[in-house]
């Protein structure tokens, strides 16, 4: 693996996790409104930018940890 | 009795349906760390063309002709946004590069048409 395409893996990393998070987020945003909040707009809003937040948070990280290797946790 | 029980029996219902939609998000990997998230995606993506194959050969559209047996098979996503992105830029930086040149071209060609329309 070469190091000059670590970057790029971070950046797909990245993007892929954020899109899975905004989803998760509007998903459950959708089912809490549904169940909860009388078909509000409100928590799917709240959803997604949560999902957004931890998705940047995550990329933060991820992007200021150069040294960190990841590895697979086998069950 | 039955009054007051009703509503906290709904409570308790609905409870457990949000609980165990962030339950399967959780365990799905959807609210863990980056790499987890990628790899949900990564799951999700391979198993997306078998079901779209078993959507539509349940609700019927396989076509069975001379030429073929089956449809097409389905495209496989295997989207890299850094590789799209890099290309992207590539090709743009090497359009702007020979920009000049073939306005030079285009132009001399230009000339040489309307010189030849005028005689």
């Amino acid at each position: 693996m070469a190091s000059e395409g670590e970057l790029g893996r971070k950046w797909d990393r990245c993007l892929a996790d954020s899109a899975v998070k905004l989803g998760a987020g509007f998903g459950l945003g959708i089912v809490f409104s549904v169940i909860f909040f009388k078909r509000k707009t409100w928590p799917i809003a709240f959803g997604s930018g949560m999902g957004l937040g931890m998705a940047y948070s995550n990329c933060q990280h991820d992007f200021q940890s150069p040294y960190l290797l990841h590895g697979k946790y086998v069950k | 009795m039955a009054a007051r029980l009703l509503p906290a029996l709904r409570f308790l219902i609905k409870g457990s349906l949000a609980g165990a939609a962030v339950y399967v998000a959780y365990d799905q990997g959807l609210l863990g760390s980056g790499t987890q998230g990628a790899e949900a995606l990564r799951k999700a993506q391979a198993a997306l063309p078998p079901a779209i194959q078993e959507w539509t050969s349940y609700v019927g559209w396989e076509v069975r002709t001379a030429q073929m047996n089956t449809l097409p098979p389905t495209p496989k996503f295997d989207f890299s946004p850094s590789d799209f992105w890099n290309k992207g830029v590539q090709t743009v930086m090497s359009a702007l590069s020979v920009a000049p040149t073939r306005a030079c071209d285009y132009t001399v060609e230009g000339w040489k048409y309307v010189k030849d329309l005028v005689k």
